[in-house]
């Protein structure tokens, strides 16, 4: 963080230049802090997604990424902060975000198929009382197509395999029809082929002007995979162009003693 | 048999939501409630007692909450703790206000009276059943429970989307404007109009194995939802008929003289089917997975 | 009525054990899974003995179906794809179906006697003879003691299984040895509380202990005396009030004093916690307010009012000079703190209020001159 060391005294408390409520930003996040039993995870984020973009978020473990995602989602209650979206509050945009959790986060034992879970993805449309039609199912049957799943609509979800369970997933978010996708760990688990064909779709979904945040492991990818980064650790460590932000000083800020030298090695060999 | 095919309805969610013992938190914690509401006023009707179940199940609720937010506590402890004080606070009830003479008793409460409702014993003929003027004087407590079934299954059926999705995946359905706490609180009312209605029929232990038994039966037999819950109503269904039969003509076949509790029977063979469910099933069962023996 | 007191020390202690292994509710299972136990002693014992009401064979018959119980949870758990609340609620509602039949055939035997089964219900020291209090305070005190004894192996065992694992200690053998102790406390106190509210005294009095202390060997304590305590009271209340089932009685107190641990418990009672957690959100909320100033952004409206009230923002917003100094402070302090994060980064998060506290109030001295030594030297400057 830069520090101002200029004299303060007298300065107005805000200017008017930078009144981020006027922006028309995809999502921007104000001075977010959330903290688990007094102990935060995240201390003052400051983040502007770009609009069209696929942004990797990085970070070691604990460093408060999934924390991130689920407290712009709302799922978690913000000590201070603001998220907003399209220039107003999250709450009354929902409808324009789609969230996917990490696939370990729900039970694949539920008696439902993988076309079921797909078509939950449009439950936010349809609404209370009313009962999913034939025109609801056929437009979550597209969305599986997409992601070639047509085939395995009637399984029982805990049949599919891990990278088709994280497809699944991702159907289920583009049935959604948002204009911001939040995944946390698209790639987590899933093979090659797999993962090739997430991030196609997700690069798809980038280039339509759609903003995507990916939460992501794998630092020898990022540069292949991501148009722009947010590395975490507790704090903003950097953001920006991939080229600009993801770079050795940034890494070793993020991840200190913990980044491992087969890391260090592999952002040095992409360098 | 509605009180097991009403409960088995509710019992299926929470046995996906792994909230299985809620039914047991719940059905004990209503206790209060209701003789709070017998107290207060003085009859018992279907209505008071509902009013007053609700009430305890959902403060009931709210306090578990508080225990374990504030407590940090595992759901498990949390439950057992005010689940047990209300039960207490009702039993202190019971026999505080005398209201054990009259119609709620302890010994009722605990196992339930089947026998007292409809009883056929191994004297009686299926003529009773068909008799029109014995089906005119149905007690009340079969209306009741008509009603409450006809009605969680008129729930269940409007609100599926919603159970479905706030139970497979809560943070999704947050995201998408369906509250889980919303829905998770009507279900748990729902638990309460349950294990109200069926109480005065089985009791408040019973009630358990109706919400829990009958799902757990479908849950190894399916992997549709739909299916599970068909399958579910159909379980509770034949297992209260025939513990039923088996409590009444049972020892007379045996050659005893006495008719059996009849709610414990239905337990038990509720439970001989998940038995049988858990070892056979085709896909589930244990002897079939083929993954290990009989003996852990 | 010291019987009593004695059972709920002992309920206390073990439930300490199976509360903090996350096992709370295997009690309620093994409590009316006892049930049919308790029902066949009963038969067996006439058919011995002529009489029914022999306690111990009683006591050993609820054991016995209680561990049965135990066994089929586990085995469901294990081998199914049911989940263990699943396992839990089926065991306990079937059993007790089966108790209950039993039971209902006990009833209509011509020699009766089943007075003596009511009370495995709900609990009564009232009908219970000297002889039998005192074989019940024996068997409470040998398990208790089996308990403490192995204090310390538990310890290890409750927190970090796979460390006692290392130890040498098996695991398995020692969970085994704890289910062991459960389930025969509960056998015992069965008569006196009943069998529904048994599992109120194994779970209540360590969850109210657990609002009071963080260390095992004090929760034990303050568990036994919490469960000691409510059973010496209940017990008391009902010699004067006839009537009034024992069990319940105990329970209410239990209760009573859980709800006072709630609230003033000095550990994670409500109100220190709300206090506590009152006074992060504010600190919070004054830091972030100084750091969006420094950054020159738009003030939240409450992080504003926050600021104001304490002198650091004029009525027309500007900075006072009180307030432009708290912000350098502040940002020099933070600089600290993300020294902190960076070299030390798992120390650093899991740090409890790290960055919402002046660092020297929460790091060591020597520490703090360290981390400040670090800074790159163009911010070292900005440092008071």
């Amino acid at each position: 963080m830069t520090v101002n060391t200029e004299p303060l005294v007298g300065r107005p408390a805000y200017q008017a230049g930078v009144a981020i409520s006027q922006t028309n930003l995809p999502l921007f996040v104000g001075g977010l802090t959330v903290a688990y039993d007094r102990r935060p995870v995240l201390w003052n984020i400051e983040y502007t997604a770009p609009p069209g973009g696929v942004v990797g978020i990085i970070g070691p473990n604990g460093a408060g990424k999934t924390t991130f995602l689920r407290a712009v989602m709302g799922l978690i209650p913000r000590l201070s902060g603001q998220i907003r979206v399209f220039g107003t509050d999250i709450a009354q945009q929902t409808k324009r975000v789609a969230y996917v959790p990490q696939r370990t986060s729900v039970d694949w034992n539920f008696p439902a198929s993988t076309l079921d879970v797909v078509t939950m993805g449009l439950y936010g449309r349809i609404g209370w009382f009313r009962p999913v039609r034939r025109k609801h199912r056929a437009s979550a049957m597209e969305a599986l197509d997409r992601l070639g799943l047509a085939d395995f609509a009637d399984r029982q979800i805990g049949q599919l395999s891990g990278g088709q369970q994280q497809r699944a997933f991702i159907a289920r978010a583009l049935a959604q029809q948002a204009e911001i996708y939040l995944l946390d760990e698209p790639l987590a688990g899933v093979d090659a082929a797999t993962e090739n064909r997430i991030i196609n779709i997700l690069h798809g979904l980038g280039e339509a002007g759609y903003t995507v945040l990916a939460v992501h492991h794998d630092l020898s990818t990022v540069r292949n995979y991501f148009s722009d980064v947010l590395i975490l650790n507790g704090q903003v460590v950097a953001s920006g162009p991939t080229g600009k932000a993801f770079t050795d000083l940034a890494l070793t800020k993020a991840y200190g003693g913990r980044l491992t030298e087969s890391a260090m090695a592999i952002s040095n060999a992409a360098d | 048999m509605l009180a097991c095919v009403a409960c088995s309805l509710v019992g299926n969610f929470l046995v996906l939501r792994r909230q299985s013992l809620m039914g047991d938190a719940i059905s004990h914690a209503v206790l209060p409630g209701i003789v709070g509401a017998y107290v207060l006023a003085g009859v018992i009707d279907a209505f008071t007692m509902m009013t007053g179940a609700l009430v305890s199940a959902l403060v009931a609720v709210m306090l578990i909450e508080l225990t374990r937010r504030i407590g940090r506590l595992e759901p498990g402890a949390a439950m057992g703790t005010v689940f047990t004080v209300m039960f207490a606070i009702g039993v202190v009830m019971l026999e505080w206000t005398g209201s054990s003479n009259v119609h709620l008793d302890t010994q009722h409460a605990l196992f339930g009276s089947l026998e007292t409702i409809i009883w056929i014993g191994p004297d009686g003929t299926w003529d009773t059943l068909t008799d029109p003027d014995v089906l005119a004087t149905l007690p009340r407590q079969i209306t009741t429970l008509f009603v409450v079934t006809v009605l969680l299954s008129f729930l269940c059926l409007i609100f599926f989307k919603e159970l479905q999705i706030t139970t497979f995946d809560p943070a999704m359905a947050a995201t998408l404007g369906i509250s889980p706490t919303l829905v998770g609180t009507g279900l748990v009312l729902a638990t309460g109009v349950a294990a109200v209605a069926a109480f005065e029929a089985v009791g408040s232990i019973l009630v358990i194995a109706m919400f829990i038994s009958p799902p757990c039966t479908a849950r190894m037999l399916t992997d549709q939802l739909t299916t599970q819950i068909l399958l579910t109503a159909l379980v509770a269904a034949i297992s209260s008929i025939i513990g039923y039969l088996l409590a009444a003509f049972g020892p007379g076949i045996l050659g005893g003289q006495h008719a059996l509790n009849a709610a414990g029977m239905v337990a038990v063979v509720a439970g001989a089917f998940q038995a049988l469910a858990m070892l056979f099933a085709p896909r589930y069962g244990a002897l079939r997975r083929g993954n290990g023996t009989l003996i852990p | 009525m010291l019987g009593a007191s004695v059972l709920g020390i002992g309920t206390g202690v073990i439930g300490t054990f199976s509360v903090l292994r996350g096992q709370a509710l295997i009690s309620d299972a093994v409590s009316h899974a006892s049930l049919p136990g308790i029902g066949l002693g009963f038969l067996i014992a006439l058919a011995v003995t002529g009489d029914g009401r022999n306690i111990v064979i009683l006591v050993l018959g609820a054991g016995v179906s209680g561990g049965i119980g135990i066994f089929v949870v586990q085995w469901i758990t294990r081998q199914t794809r049911l989940t263990e609340d699943a396992a839990i609620g089926t065991v306990l509602s079937v059993f007790f179906g089966v108790g209950i039949v039993l039971m209902s055939h006990i009833q209509t035997l011509p020699s009766g006697g089943q007075a003596g089964l009511d009370s495995f219900l709900l609990g009564s020291t009232a009908t219970m003879t000297t002889g039998e209090a005192t074989t019940i305070a024996a068997a409470t005190l040998t398990v208790t003691s089996l308990a403490i004894l192995s204090l310390k192996e538990f310890a290890i065992v409750c927190f970090d299984p796979e460390h006692a694992a290392t130890l040498g200690l098996s695991v398995q053998r020692y969970d085994l040895f704890m289910t062991g102790l459960l389930l025969a406390i509960v056998a015992i106190g069965l008569k006196t509380v009943g069998l529904i509210l048994i599992i109120a005294l194994v779970i209540i009095p360590p969850v109210a202990a657990r609002f009071w202390t963080n260390r095992l060997d004090r929760m034990v304590l303050v568990s036994g005396f919490f469960g000691g305590l409510s059973c010496y009271l209940g017990s008391a209340v009902s010699a004067v009030i006839p009537h009034m089932p024992t069990g319940a009685l105990i329970v209410l107190i239990s209760g009573h004093i859980f709800m006072m641990s709630l609230c003033v418990g000095t550990r994670r009672g409500m109100l220190g916690h709300l206090r506590r957690s009152r006074n992060f959100r504010s600190r919070v909320a004054i830091r972030q307010g100084l750091i969006t100033i420094s950054l020159g952004r738009e003030l939240e409206l409450r992080n504003k009012r926050k600021l104001s009230s304490l002198g650091y923002l004029e009525p027309n917003g500007k900075l006072t000079r009180a307030g432009a100094q708290k912000v350098q402070e502040t940002i020099a302090d933070l600089e600290l703190w993300n020294q902190y994060l960076m070299d030390f980064p798992d120390q650093a998060l899991g740090t409890v209020e790290w960055g919402s506290r002046p660092i020297t109030d929460v790091l060591p001295e020597d520490l703090v001159v360290e981390l400040r030594a670090r800074l790159p030297l163009s911010n070292r400057n900005s440092t008071p």
